[in-house]
């Protein structure tokens, strides 16, 4: 199959995902598959933004990657080459040293992914210790070290105090600088912003941005608004029910998108800069059910542009060019925003 | 404009924080402090804030759920506080409420039919048949088939619970509606139906309503006026269209610029807040001058100083500033 995003340079690559298949084990037999058959790359230092609304599988995926999808879920097959590694063929333990160490994942909620009784200068310990051993004065000033990095100068008075003593958003901040502890080549943010207001949330990003300036960190950053992915990310990768719809430069994907769904997803976003209120023009429809996806492409339901191929044949996830793939029957060639005042750019 | 159908007037809730083996009072929390608007008939007003504002606390005294400290609420020209008890209750059967959890807000084990009767029953609507119709009638105006009245919560999409949670705030035919981040739990595509349902309302049902949120392009769509709330204040009221072309307060402005939008990616702007680092001031210990002074980059002297008060820029646009006297001299 020469569907799968190949890279120009090797080099360059730091991440490739190819054919990833995760499924969930349902009782009566069902099978949910979360992720089905996703291929894209990531190079380095660069920003990856996956959007697509709840339950299309953009959480799963980023587990997949580090491989700590739940029971009753598996990884069913496909590759994830990681400098060139398969980490779907490696031992627990080798894994285990990536984890945290060259990889990295902030959640979403900042309040549970801390330990109640301990300090955020333990928390920082603890992330450090788990791979090298070393004096609590090394640790201390690498702790302050990436704390300055994320905008936090004053971390001698943060080291001492505990979670609840801080605001969501600082305890976010606290938590990236916990994941750049080790400078990971890969760092993997799930909805980093969701539970956050507006300022804090462009606080976070402007930390995100500060640490993959200060440290040449690429970035994969999921997510369902698409003001953010837009902001921050070089390439898009747009999900649903499972499947890679589009993935391209993030450019070219918001003026041109070319996949039916990402023009769905595009026009219902209410514009900040419109210029008179217009009606929106949501997609009709439902996400279809995860445990019985039609043979044929899984938007094909909700798609204006449907014709009966789609509704037998799914399609693959082709070259159209310009590094750009897209999985439809009849990809829209012509489709610009800026025609439908859609952006006024 | 017609009518005022919600008048608000220097309403402030204030907790007492107690401490110690007596209970002793040791301070105050100044969660809503003094806030005024005024919705009209046929109106929709936002109120964006972010969390910690005081937006929910505020709903909450106009729900009656919670009991201002001073202030007056005026509901079609009737002041609610002076009322008996039992004529409280009936105003407040005048405003339909529409939650952010949908799925906490429906008792699972009703059906649908069951919970929007039982908005009915509540207002003292008892009439079985009458309540059917009335019943199909909402389910058709908030765009779900009627035979979805058998079905239970659970049955239903994100995006379906929210129609039947705005059909059982307008079933009671209220006078006001009072909506808690109706959209912010949902996608983009069922926001984008929802905020289209919203606007049909608008159109043909002269809804008048009071839009809480936290996105200013999702407000952009339905409101005719924008309140921004910081710390229990207002510190901008302008119509709609002001606040995106000429926003005066600087926290308005750093509302516009961290919004994150397509246009902007396009365009390759990256995120700058443009505060001061820091948190929200603690609003048991607020400070002295400029509830915004802490975070503000433009801050004077005058502002840590002194409160700034409301002032009228343009008809109907207000702002809490002391740049303004700045641009005037």
């Amino acid at each position: 199959m020469n569907t799968t995003i190949t890279a120009t340079q090797n080099d360059d690559v730091l991440l490739e995902v190819k054919n990833l298949r995760t499924y969930f084990k349902l009782p009566r037999n069902k099978l949910v598959k979360a992720v089905d058959d996703i291929s894209f790359t990531l190079h380095k230092g660069k920003v990856l933004g996956i959007i697509g609304e709840s339950g299309s599988g953009k959480s799963v995926t980023s587990r997949s990657i580090l491989r700590i999808v739940e029971e009753p879920g598996y990884i069913a097959g496909g590759e994830i080459l990681f400098k060139g590694v398969d980490c779907l063929k490696l031992s627990e333990k080798a894994m285990n040293a990536l984890r945290g160490k060259e990889i990295s994942l902030i959640f979403q909620d900042p309040t549970t992914s801390f330990n109640p009784y301990m300090t955020m200068g333990q928390h920082l310990e603890e992330a450090y210790r788990v791979h090298k051993a070393a004096s609590k004065d090394t640790i201390r000033k690498r702790s302050l070290d990436v704390l300055k990095m994320v905008g936090i100068n004053d971390g001698e008075n943060v080291l001492p105090k505990y979670p609840c003593e801080f605001s969501a958003g600082f305890r976010q901040r606290i938590f990236i600088a916990m994941a750049m502890i080790f400078n990971p080549d890969l760092l993997i943010a799930d909805e980093p912003t969701t539970s956050l207001g507006i300022t804090i949330q462009a606080e976070i990003i402007e930390a995100l941005n500060d640490v993959k300036r200060a440290s040449g960190t690429s970035i994969i950053i999921i997510t369902h608004d698409f003001g953010v992915v837009s902001q921050f990310s070089d390439d898009i990768f747009v999900m649903y029910a499972g499947h890679c719809v589009e993935f391209s430069p993030k450019r070219d994907l918001l003026l041109s998108p070319m996949h039916p769904y990402t023009v769905g997803l595009i026009r219902s976003v209410p514009l900040l800069e419109a210029r008179k209120t217009r009606r929106l023009k949501s997609i009709p429809g439902f996400p279809p059910d995860m445990t019985a996806l039609p043979d044929g492409c899984p938007f094909a339901e909700r798609c204006e542009y449907a014709k009966d191929v789609c509704f037998k044949e799914r399609p693959e996830l082709l070259d159209v060019g310009n590094g750009r793939f897209c999985a439809c029957h009849y990809p829209l060639k012509q489709y610009r925003t800026s025609d439908e005042t859609v952006l006024e750019v | 404009m017609s009518e005022s159908i919600l008048r608000v007037e220097d309403l402030k809730k204030h907790y007492p924080i107690k401490k110690g083996f007596f209970n002793r009072q040791v301070g105050t929390k100044y969660v809503v402090d003094g806030i005024s608007f005024d919705i009209k008939s046929g109106e929709t007003v936002a109120l964006i804030g972010e969390s910690g504002c005081g937006k929910t606390v505020l709903l909450r005294v106009l729900l009656g759920l919670e009991k201002q400290t001073s202030g007056k609420i005026f509901l079609k020209g009737i002041d609610i506080s002076t009322l008996s008890k039992r004529e409280r209750k009936k105003t407040y059967q005048k405003l339909g409420m529409i939650f952010q959890d949908t799925s906490g807000s429906m008792h699972p084990r009703m059906t649908i039919e069951q919970i929007l009767e039982e908005a009915l029953y509540l207002v003292g609507d008892r009439d079985r048949k009458s309540q059917y119709q009335k019943v199909t009638d909402v389910l058709l105006k908030v765009g779900l088939d009627p035979a979805f009245r058998n079905r239970l919560p659970i049955q239903l999409s994100g995006g379906q619970r929210q129609r039947v949670v705005i059909a059982r705030a307008l079933i009671i035919n209220p006078a006001i509606v009072l909506a808690d981040e109706p959209v912010s739990a949902l996608d983009v595509s069922l926001q984008a139906q929802v905020l289209n349902l919203f606007m049909d309302l608008q159109e043909n049902e002269n809804l008048s309503m009071l839009f809480v949120a936290h996105d200013l392009a999702v407000v952009r769509q339905i409101a005719h006026r924008i309140l921004i709330m910081y710390m229990g204040h207002i510190l901008e009221e302008a119509p709609s269209n002001e606040i995106y072309s000429n926003a005066k307060h600087p926290y308005t402005k750093v509302l516009l610029i961290a919004s994150p939008s397509i246009a902007k990616g396009i365009n390759e702007e990256s995120f700058h807040v443009g505060l001061k680092v820091g948190d929200t001031p603690d609003p048991a210990n607020p400070p002295q001058g400029c509830l915004f002074c802490t975070r503000c980059m433009q801050a004077m002297e005058r502002c840590y100083k002194e409160r700034p008060e409301r002032k009228e820029v343009s008809p109907g646009h207000f702002v809490c500033c002391h740049l303004i006297d700045e641009e005037e001299s």
